[in-house]
């Protein structure tokens, strides 16, 4: 708190603002995300009734984080009694999807529906997102926490509800004027008349939950998007990038998580410490610079690897309370 | 009748000088947009301005290093992306002026010279431009020569209006070697 313009180094604005209910985590490969939000995870339960963490990444990690096996059910971490964890794959779903509508043998719209998933890149994420998303409705959690996988993946995720929801719109638009016919013809064909009818419903149904959320992710009391970075180059490149890009969808993001910062003892020898501790701090008075208005969060470098409850919840508290390093040159 | 056969042999000349104001149309653009003062010429002076700042931009970009000053980089890519996407939207604007600024060059043009020229023709098409002297041409040619409707032995309006575009067709290819003729479609 030494200098009034800086604001406070710390992600305990995210715990106080008691009306967020998505929280994304987001950066690079590698840069501790999946540390980082199940640490924040891990301080929202203090101060939430319940919390629910996902992970989007093909490459789950919350497992690996917990020590604990998470699959497509929210399941309860052990040892918390409000805090579960899900793990979802993007493109498992949509198998699902297909499958499921191609159980009526020799249905056209199955076909459709696999011609859609490989014609429109992302199609397929977006909606096995909007089934995710329909699935975290209806569940009552107080807050949920996205670990989202490495940069470009994530901005596809957060651009899915303004692309899908512009493309279902179209569709059932053009549904409303070609319904009746294609109903006609479908249906002489199969024997089913409802078919073309229950699937634009389907669609419909999902066009309003996608709808829905998009509203909720671009109102700054509902979402935010917690940065993770380490301090080199290419992160903090990336991460200007992804920060300039959240804007322009009109995500709020106003937290960046710096990892793996190292702070060698006054007169260590260690030559590599020194040498990257200099370059370290200079990538950090450049973001103290660039990113004024943002609440920068410094987090050490740890010599064990932060896993397990009780690891994770020491490491968290660094995000509320800001890590002071023993005595630094 | 002399006044007729100078005024669409004037109409003629026009539409052929004038074809040179139309593959001109940028240069001319740019010249209206100098002088005369409008909504267009606003839009084109700032957009000129801005292209100029965001090459200004750009090359203090490259000479600053991303790594070294990064908030600075970073500042002058906001910055950069900023003025880029407001350029866009404003070239488009005045690229709407340029073409309506085309457009209304190119119908200025064809209703003083083809417009006017039609209007003679079909409203002078009974009288003859000049006579012929008689019994210089068979019969068929006089017939030709003063089609559709004007009276036998003299040359109609239609003939002399085409006679003349032709010619002025010709004269400005020799003129401008390069260039393609001006096609009068009449």
């Amino acid at each position: 708190m030494a200098d009034l313009d800086e604001l406070e180094p710390t992600l305990q604005n995210i715990i106080d603002q008691k009306t967020l209910r998505w929280i994304f985590v987001g950066g690079k490969g590698g840069v501790g995300k999946t540390t980082t939000s199940c640490s924040l995870a891990i301080q929202l339960a203090k101060a939430r009734k319940s919390v629910l963490i996902i992970s989007t990444d093909p490459a789950h990690n919350l497992s690996d984080a917990f020590g604990q096996k998470f699959g497509k059910e929210a399941r309860k971490i052990d040892g918390f009694d409000n805090l579960s964890a899900m793990e979802i794959d993007p493109s498992g779903s949509m198998q699902e999807l297909l499958e499921s509508s191609e159980s009526g043998q020799g249905n056209p719209l199955g076909g459709m529906m696999q011609d859609l998933a490989f014609s429109i890149p992302g199609v397929d994420e977006a909606m096995s997102f909007a089934e995710v998303l329909k699935q975290v409705k209806s569940m009552s959690y107080d807050t949920i926490v996205f670990d989202t996988a490495p940069t470009g993946h994530t901005l596809r995720f957060l651009q899915f509800p303004t692309v899908l929801e512009k493309a279902l719109g179209k569709l059932s638009q053009l549904s409303g004027r070609f319904g009746p016919m294609l109903n006609g013809i479908m249906g002489q064909g199969l024997g089913g008349p409802s078919n073309v009818d229950e699937m634009l419903q389907k669609m419909e149904s999902m066009r309003e939950t996608i709808s829905e959320v998009n509203t909720q992710f671009k109102n700054p009391d509902m979402t935010t998007f917690v940065c993770v970075c380490i301090a080199e180059f290419l992160s903090l490149y990336e991460t200007e990038r992804m920060i300039q890009e959240l804007t322009s969808y009109e995500i709020d993001t106003h937290c960046i998580v710096v990892n793996q910062l190292l702070y060698p003892k006054k007169g260590s020898e260690c030559e590599q410490c020194n040498a990257r501790r200099k370059m370290q701090k200079k990538y950090l008075d450049q973001m103290t610079e660039l990113y004024e208005d943002f609440n920068v969060v410094k987090m050490p470098l740890l010599t064990e690897e932060v896993r397990g409850k009780d690891k994770l919840e020491k490491f968290s508290e660094m995000l509320i309370t800001p890590f002071v390093p023993p005595d630094v040159e | 009748m002399s006044h007729l056969l100078i005024t669409i042999f004037l109409l003629a000349i026009g539409w052929q000088a004038t074809s040179a104001l139309i593959s001109l149309t940028p240069m001319v653009w740019s010249f209206y947009t100098g002088i005369v003062p409008s909504k267009a010429s606003v839009d084109a002076e700032t957009l000129r301005k801005q292209q100029a700042e965001v090459l200004k931009i750009r090359k203090e970009m490259t000479t600053t290093s991303s790594q070294d000053e990064f908030a600075k980089w970073a500042k002058l890519r906001r910055e950069h992306d900023k003025k880029v996407a407001e350029l866009e939207k404003l070239s488009e604007t005045v690229a709407t002026h340029k073409r309506k600024f085309g457009h209304a060059i190119s119908t200025t043009r064809w209703i003083l010279f083809s417009a006017l020229g039609f209007f003679i023709q079909f409203w002078h098409r009974k009288e003859p431009v000049f006579w012929l002297p008689t019994g210089w041409l068979p019969d068929y040619v006089e017939w030709g020569l003063c089609f559709p409707q004007a009276p036998r032995g003299s040359v109609s309006v239609n003939v002399w209006s085409a006679c003349t575009a032709v010619a002025a067709g010709l004269v400005s290819g020799w003129l401008k070697p390069n260039a393609p003729t001006g096609n009068r479609v009449v």
